[in-house]
């Protein structure tokens, strides 16, 4: 009779289950693959040296330089990540890295750069 | 350092399934500050106000979880302290149901000395008596306040007056919108009357400041919006987190504790939580600045005023309007609904009133900064002031609940859309931000 959900107490530090309850949901967003678009296209190293943005399936990482931001893997930056994903900086300091790819981008009628990145 | 003291009522959260989201039982309360305090790894003890029946439980999970010492300093009869939770993201107000609050009595109980030890207290006040409280501790003793919602008036902290550290208020808190919410400067001399050494105004998604009432200055640290698992207890781990850390600087303290509270909103599993936290420890607080955010105080948004763009007639069924309607209000957003300002038009009224009625509605756009749009129906008159707005550079927030115009041209000319009210939110605080700050 009702939701076992709801029968105790399951939030322990240190226990496990596959139903949704125990001290873990089982998933680490720092090793979860997501896509963004970038900003501050303008601002950035690649669009002031090229005046264009980098085309589809270039390579990317993720560089902490005060903010997050997608660059080539030379290193030139491309775009900021928005700063719901500030969250990967704390990744990253934990050791783990990032490698996207330009999935979509364009010039008009403003700078677009969108990707997809895994952990490397 | 020496244990960080909390006080207040331990009451159980239930957060009732909704479609897609599955039930969840947590103890709430005063143990949300507490698993902030373990997953930072501070040392604290609780003394709790409850229900008979809740005590074991509560200290079995709190003593699993860091907690030195329990309490049992009241007891709670007549309800059951069971709070029922509808929306646990905060995307208006959270409709807490605190079951047969009406009968609720709490009797303290006679602990002894046993909180004569602890200098250090961070008090919630609830349905307790505080200067009774008060007179349990030592002279030395020294205290900070998270108010939420049974603090009508910063009179009842008197008796701690000269003693006082910090004080915490949220914006959703009764006494931030009796005295507060029009301007926080009229708060100020009350806190400091106390002698309080800051002032924590934590504004929900627009970030927090942190008041230093000794110096003058204020510290603006940003909100990070993310997907929202839970908001429920978010701001208690701030509060709990800032005056465990405060050994330091306030300040860091506050970017500290509210990088707590983000990981907290992430989640609602206690060992994942510690992770994150564990995490973001490894940043320095320089870095936590350098990231940036989305800060915006409560009382900059009414400068923004939002557009609402929706089939908003008094003849549709559009319950998501209505959610948005009081959403927007809710956040303190001065939403314009040109529905309602300039009147519904019946059919077959003539030429010049819908073409009076159409400039009338562009007059309210144009002196609107973002446009909220919700496209029921693909309403037509809502998919042109968007295309309209976008056509002019304005920032469009596209809430598409029914998904029935995830279209490239919808889709791809919003700053935000989606059919989460919860993301559309928060892309409505990083546009305003974005502009607030421009204008700052």
């Amino acid at each position: 009779m009702g939701s076992t959900r709801s029968s105790n107490f399951t939030d322990y530090s240190g226990s496990r289950s596959n139903d949704g309850t125990g001290g873990t949901g089982g998933v680490d967003r720092c090793r979860q693959a997501f896509s963004c678009p970038l900003e501050e296209i303008e601002l950035c190293d690649y669009f002031i040296t090229h005046a264009t943005v980098p085309p589809v399936g270039t390579e990317l990482v993720i560089v902490h330089q005060k903010r997050l931001f997608a660059a080539t893997q030379q290193g030139v930056k491309v775009g900021a990540l928005p700063t719901s994903f500030n969250y990967l900086a704390a990744c990253m300091k934990d050791g783990i890295h990032y490698v996207g790819v330009v999935t979509a981008s364009g010039i008009l009628p403003v700078p677009a750069v969108s990707a997809d990145f895994t952990v490397q | 350092m020496a244990p960080l003291l909390l006080v207040g009522e331990i009451i159980i959260d239930f957060t009732m399934a909704r479609p897609g989201v599955e039930c969840k039982l947590r103890l709430g309360g005063i143990v949300h500050a507490a698993r902030g305090l373990w997953a930072s790894s501070i040392d604290y003890a609780v003394a709790a106000v409850c229900p008979h029946y809740v005590v074991d439980q509560a200290k079995r999970y709190l003593s699993a979880h860091g907690c030195l010492e329990f309490i049992w300093l009241g007891e709670v009869t007549g309800s059951p302290g069971v709070m029922l939770i509808a929306d646990a993201t905060e995307v208006s107000d959270q409709g807490y149901e605190d079951l047969l609050r009406g009968e609720k009595e709490v009797t303290l109980l006679d602990v002894g000395n046993s909180l004569a030890a602890y200098l250090e207290v961070l008090i919630f006040p609830g349905s307790f008596d505080l200067a009774q409280v008060r007179s349990a501790f030592s002279d030395q003793a020294r205290f900070s306040f998270d108010i939420a919602y049974d603090t009508a008036d910063l009179s009842v902290l008197k008796p701690f007056a000269g003693r006082v550290r910090a004080i915490v208020i949220s914006t959703s808190s009764p006494l931030f919108m009796r005295v507060g919410s029009e301007n926080v400067d009229s708060m100020l001399p009350l806190i400091g009357d106390l002698g309080a050494d800051v002032f924590l105004l934590k504004e929900n998604r627009g970030g927090s400041r942190l008041f230093n009432i000794s110096s003058g200055s204020v510290e603006a640290i940003p909100a990070q919006l993310s997907i929202t698992a839970n908001s429920v207890g978010v701001g208690d781990v701030y509060a709990a987190v800032m005056i465990g850390l405060s050994g330091g600087a306030w300040e860091d303290a506050a970017w500290r504790a509210a990088s707590a509270a983000t990981a907290y909103s992430q989640t609602t599993y206690p060992d994942d939580f510690k992770r994150d936290v564990e995490r973001s420890l490894k940043l320095s607080v320089d870095e936590l600045r350098d990231l940036g955010g989305t800060i915006l105080p409560w009382h900059a948004r009414r400068h923004f005023s939002i557009y609402l763009a929706a089939p908003d007639f008094s003849y549709t069924d559009k319950p998501e309007v209505d959610r948005t309607v009081d959403a927007l209000k809710y956040h303190n957003f001065n939403v314009r609904r040109p529905v309602k300002e300039n009147g519904e038009l019946p059919l077959g009224s003539p030429d010049a009133v819908l073409r009076q009625t159409f400039a009338k509605d562009l007059a309210i756009l144009h002196e609107c900064a973002v446009v909220f749009a919700v496209p029921l129906g693909r309403d037509p008159g809502t998919l042109i002031e968007m295309g309209y707005a976008m056509a002019g550079k304005q920032p469009v927030i596209t809430f598409d609940p029914r998904r029935e115009n995830n279209n490239t041209m919808v889709a791809g000319g919003s700053a935000r859309y989606s059919d989460n009210l919860d993301q559309c939110l928060n892309g409505l605080f990083d546009a305003v931000s974005k502009l607030w700050m421009a204008k700052s």
